[in-house]
C-alpha cells in the first residue's frame, strides 16, 4: 500500500514538473495496439462482486500498469491506490469516473465521483476527492482546484491532504493569482510533515517562490 | 590600536566546561541526530547557529551518534528545523538521562554551546573565477558571515569577529603563481589590479610586502584569541608570508625583483603557525609554493588521491579535537587543491594532527597565544580534481557530506567558547 501511495506522489511531481495535475488526459484512452485493457464496465462489474472482484481489478491493471508511460500510468495507480483503500462498495464508482476521465470526460467523471461522496463512508472521501481531482485537472483545472480545496478543508489530517496540499500550492503558485496561499500551503506541508517524501520538493518550491526570502539555495547569507 | 585577549584561555575553558552544570531538563528535547539517520547534516550546523542566536544554549554530544545536537523543544526550533530538512528526535526526560548515562560511560563528551560566533570571511570583493567551500557550506547551512579583505584586515577589523576563515587566497603575492600560465585571462589581470590598488592604497611598496603585512595582522589576531580556519593555498601561503619576513621569496614578476637564492635557509619559522623547515619553490613557472604539499596538483610530481582517516581523540580529555573530527564517517575521500596535503616532516612539534593519510596529514589544530587555528587541505570536499572556472558545488545534492562537515565543526567550534571577557 505504501509503495504505491508513494509511487503516486512521485508520479504526481512528474506530473507537476511539466505544469500541475493534467497526467492522463492527453494520452487518450489506454486501448488500441499498445496496451490493452479489459474494458471500464468490464471491470466495474468484478468490482461490484466484493473483494475479490476487486482483487481481479487491481491484478488486471497492475499487469498492465508497468507497460504505460508514466504520463499514462499516473491514473492507473492513482486508481490502484484508491480501490485498495477505500470499501470495496466504492469501488466500481471509481473505476467508472477513471474511464469517463479516460474518455475525455474529466468533468462528468469528477461530478460522478462528487455525487458517491455522501455514500461512501467518511474515512473513504479524502481518497475519492483525490482521485477526482486527478480527473478532473485533465480537463478543468478550477475545479480541480476546488475539489482539492474541499479536501483540506474537509479532511485536512488524511494522507491525501499532504499530496493535495503540494500540488494545490502548486496550482496557485503557477496561477499567479494567489501566492500567499500557496506559501501558507507549502508552509503546512513542510512543517506538519517535515519528514513526508514530499517535502524536499516543497521546500524547494516554498524557496524557489520567495518563501523566508529564499530565491533558491545560495541565497540568505553574505 | 589596543590589542586585548577576548577569550580565556583554551585550559580554562576546558576546565569551565567539565564544570558545566547538567541543565535544569525540560519536559522534553530535540535531540538533532548526526549519524546516517539525519537527513541534512549540513543544515543541521545552520538550525545548531540559529538556536544560538536565538539565545539558547545547545549542547555537542561529541561521538554520541555521530555527534549529535541537543536542542531546547521550542515549536520554533522545530518549526525551523522543518524548513531546513534537518531531522529532529524529541527525546523526553528518561531518554535525555539515559543518553547522559551513555556518554558518562562511553568516549563521549556532552560540550554546552552557548553564542554564536561572529564569523568573516576573507575573501577579495570578486572572487571570480574561484568559489570557495566554507562560503558554499556557510550559505548553504544559512549560517551568517560577513566577507572581509586586505583593506579590513589593515584597519583592525578582524577583532570584530570570533571566526576567520581563508581559503585559496596566496599571501606569497604571487596571485597563485598563476602569473605566467594565465598571462592574459580576465580574473587574472583583475587580481592584479585589485591587488596592487591596495598596495598602493596603503602606502606598501609591492604587493608580497602588502600581503606579509596582512599575514602578520592575522597571526596577531589570533594570537590575541580569535580562531582561524584555513584551507586551501591559504594555509601553505600563510605560513610562507610569516616566515619570510627577512627574506624574498616572491617571484620577480610580483615584486620586481628576483628572489633571494638562499630564501629557504633563511625562513624564520619561529613566526609560522603549523610549518617548518620547508624548502621554498622559488622558480616562477612551477605552481607550487614549497614542499610542505605533498601532493602537488599543477606539477609534473603531481601525487594521486587517496583517503584520509578521521583520528579518534578522548572526548573527555582532549574536546577540543574531538570536536573538529564529528562525523559520520572516519575515512574521507581525497580532494585537489594547490595546496592538497601537509607532508608530517614539515610540521612543527606540538602540532595536532587531526587526519592523515599515510605520510602526510590533511586536517591540523594548534593554538597560538590565546587562539587556536586549523587547516584543512584541498579546495572542495565534494569536487576532488576542481578546475578554475568549474561551477561551484550543489550542496543539495551533498547534504551528507562528510568533508564539509568538517568545515561546519570548525564553526561551531568558538561556540563552546566562554564569553570574552570584558577588559
Amino acid at each position: 500500500m505504501m509503495g504505491v501511495r508513494i509511487r503516486v506522489a512521485f508520479l504526481t511531481i512528474l506530473g507537476t514538473a511539466a505544469g500541475f495535475g493534467h497526467g492522463f488526459a492527453q494520452t487518450g484512452p489506454p486501448s488500441g495496439s499498445d496496451v490493452s485493457f479489459p474494458s471500464i464496465e468490464e471491470m466495474a462489474g468484478w468490482a461490484e462482486e466484493g473483494e475479490a472482484g476487486v482483487e481481479r481489478v487491481r491484478s488486471a491493471v497492475l499487469a498492465r500498469v508497468t507497460a504505460l508511460p508514466s504520463e499514462r500510468a499516473t491514473i492507473w495507480v492513482q486508481l490502484l491506490s484508491v480501490i485498495e483503500a477505500v470499501d470495496p462498495s466504492v469501488a466500481p464508482v471509481a473505476i467508472r469516473a477513471v474511464g469517463l476521465g479516460i474518455d475525455s470526460q474529466a468533468a462528468a467523471g469528477s461530478e460522478l465521483l462528487l455525487n458517491a461522496l455522501q455514500a461512501a463512508p467518511v474515512s473513504d472521501r479524502a481518497a475519492l476527492l483525490s482521485l477526482a481531482a486527478q480527473i478532473a485537472d485533465a480537463g478543468d483545472s478550477a475545479l480541480a482546484g476546488e475539489i482539492r480545496d474541499r479536501l483540506l478543508e474537509e479532511h485536512p489530517d488524511a494522507p491525501e491532504a499532504t499530496e493535495a496540499r503540494l500540488v494545490q500550492a502548486g496550482w496557485y503558485l503557477a496561477d499567479g493569482d494567489r501566492p500567499d496561499d500557496g506559501l501558507r500551503l507549502l508552509e503546512e506541508l513542510i512543517v506538519g510533515s517535515p519528514q513526508h517524501p514530499l517535502a524536499p520538493e516543497a521546500r524547494r518550491l516554498y524557496q524557489a517562490n520567495g518563501g523566508r526570502g529564499g530565491s533558491g539555495p545560495g541565497s540568505g547569507a553574505g | 590600536m589596543i590589542r586585548q585577549p577576548r577569550c580565556l584561555a583554551l585550559a580554562t575553558w576546558v576546565v569551565a566546561v567539565s564544570m558545566w552544570p547538567v541543565p535544569s531538563v525540560a519536559a522534553q528535547e530535540l535531540l538533532v541526530p548526526m549519524d546516517l539517520v539525519q537527513a541534512n547534516h549540513l543544515k543541521s550546523y545552520g538550525l545548531t547557529y540559529w538556536t544560538l542566536e536565538q539565545g539558547e544554549t545547545v549542547e555537542w554530544l561529541l561521538n554520541y551518534r555521530g555527534g549529535a545536537f541537543l536542542l531546547p523543544d521550542t515549536e520554533a526550533i522545530r518549526r525551523e528545523a522543518a524548513f531546513r530538512g534537518v531531522t529532529i528526535e524529541p527525546v523526553d526526560r528518561a531518554r535525555v538521562a539515559q543518553i547522559r548515562e551513555t556518554i558518562a560511560r562511553e568516549n563521549m563528551e556532552a560540550v554546552p554551546l552557548e553564542t554564536a560566533p561572529k564569523i568573516a570571511i576573507y575573501t577579495p570583493p570578486s572572487t571570480a573565477p574561484w568559489d570557495d567551500a566554507v562560503t558554499m557550506a556557510l550559505t548553504y547551512a544559512e549560517i551568517p558571515y560577513e566577507t572581509v579583505w586586505d583593506p579590513e584586515v589593515l584597519e583592525g577589523e578582524l577583532y570584530e569577529y570570533e571566526w576567520l576563515h581563508l581559503h585559496h587566497e596566496d599571501f606569497t603575492g604571487q596571485y597563485s603563481k598563476f602569473y605566467l600560465t594565465y598571462a592574459g585571462a580576465d580574473w587574472l589581470q583583475e587580481e592584479v589590479a585589485r591587488n596592487r590598488d591596495v598596495t598602493s592604497r596603503f602606502d606598501f611598496p609591492d604587493v608580497p610586502t602588502l600581503k606579509r603585512a596582512v599575514s602578520e595582522e592575522i597571526r596577531a589576531y589570533v594570537e590575541s584569541g580569535g580562531f582561524l580556519f584555513a584551507m586551501c593555498s591559504a594555509t601553505e601561503t600563510l605560513d610562507l608570508a610569516l616566515a619570510s619576513h627577512s627574506t624574498d621569496i616572491s617571484a620577480s614578476y610580483a615584486d620586481g625583483r628576483a628572489p633571494d637564492p638562499d630564501a629557504s635557509e633563511r625562513m624564520d619559522w619561529s613566526q609560522a603557525f603549523a610549518f617548518t623547515q620547508a624548502e621554498v619553490e622559488l622558480r616562477p613557472s612551477v605552481n607550487a609554493f614549497s614542499d610542505i604539499d605533498f601532493h602537488l596538483v599543477n606539477t609534473a610530481g603531481r601525487q594521486p588521491l587517496g583517503f584520509f582517516r578521521l583520528f579518534d581523540f578522548s572526548a573527555k580529555l582532549d574536546p577540543v579535537p574531538t570536536m573538529l573530527v564529528q562525523n559520520h564517517e572516519d575515512v574521507l575521500t581525497d580532494f585537489y587543491g594547490l595546496t592538497t596535503s601537509f607532508r608530517k616532516s614539515r610540521l612543527k612539534p606540538g602540532v595536532t594532527v587531526l587526519a592523515e593519510e599515510g605520510e602526510w596529514a590533511k586536517y591540523l589544530h594548534g593554538s597560538l597565544g590565546e587562539g587556536t587555528w586549523t587547516f584543512y587541505g584541498g579546495h572542495d570536499p565534494e569536487d576532488p580534481e576542481h578546475q578554475i572556472g568549474d561551477p561551484p558545488t550543489n550542496l543539495d545534492l551533498h547534504a551528507d557530506s562528510p568533508g564539509y562537515r568538517l568545515i561546519l565543526n570548525n564553526v561551531l567550534f568558538p561556540a563552546a567558547r566562554p564569553r570574552p571577557l570584558k577588559t
